[in-house]
């Protein structure tokens, strides 16, 4: 029960880090996976024919840190505080960051 | 074996298509009265029986969704590109994404929708539902249509 606080900040900064990393690819990739050969590789190398590259994994790992880090700082924030804090920031956070991904993708549907 | 894993991530997508659409509908449009007609009994259902399974269910879909995605990103998408079809491959990534935000969001969702239900967060247990379920919804359109384009 006393993990459950973490839950919120958890979800908030898994798609705001989830998002910046798929956003600054390749800034924020740790590592790829080529699904022709089925290697992992640290960063974002030259496949060459050994390619494509997936980088979703490493964004998904990329938000889960961040989840947890954000849990972990939720859990020393003193339970008083809870109260300030505005619930709906969990879903006021998931359609701020739907726009901006359906921004950033505009181009594969021909928009400039 | 990849066509069976395909095959079950399509069913688990069914089975988590019925189970969020009953709960958002039981939510957003509840019954007030014991109707006797399909869609009264559709929104009578009690909702928050509904999340464990939720939760199961998008685990498990998401799970085999990760396993097969591969064989798209080298097949399906690579189809796709060479006849220049990009809103169909764009139309994937937002899929992609959409559905990491869902995972992303699932803890919250568990949180706001435990049992008992916190009467002071009636609202946010409504948007958080609403979220996740158009997004089950966007991934499984998306995902469909892409495999009668060119299946895995």
């Amino acid at each position: 029960m006393f993990l459950l606080r973490a839950c919120p900040a958890f979800s908030v900064a898994f798609m705001i880090a989830y998002l910046a990393s798929m956003y600054l690819h390749p800034n924020f990739t740790v590592f790829t996976y080529a699904p022709r050969s089925g290697d992992w590789s640290m960063g974002v190398p030259d496949l060459g024919r050994g390619g494509p590259g997936m980088y979703w994994f490493s964004w998904l790992t990329t938000g889960f840190a961040a989840g947890v880090g954000a849990g972990c700082v939720a859990l020393l924030v003193p339970r008083s505080f809870d109260k300030r804090i505005w619930s709906g920031w969990v879903w006021v956070v998931p359609v701020v960051l739907t726009l901006l991904l359906l921004y950033i993708e505009r181009t594969w549907f021909g928009l400039k | 074996m990849l066509t069976f894993l395909f095959v079950m991530h399509g069913l688990l997508a069914i089975a988590l298509l019925g189970a969020i659409t009953h709960q958002a509908v039981a939510v957003w449009l509840p019954s007030r009265s014991a109707d006797r007609h399909f869609m009264g009994r559709f929104r009578a259902v009690k909702a928050a029986s509904y999340t464990n399974a939720i939760i199961v269910l998008f685990l498990l879909t998401f799970a085999l969704g990760a396993v097969v995605y591969p064989t798209y990103r080298i097949g399906a998408r690579v189809f796709m590109e060479n006849l220049r079809m990009g809103a169909a491959v764009g139309s994937f990534e937002v899929k992609e994404h959409l559905v990491s935000f869902a995972l992303g969001l699932l803890p919250t969702y568990w949180f706001f929708w435990r049992q008992p239900l916190d009467p002071r967060h009636v609202w946010t247990r409504k948007l958080v539902v609403l979220i996740l379920t158009l997004f089950v919804w966007a991934g499984f359109l998306v995902g469909h249509i892409l495999n009668n384009i060119r299946g895995v």
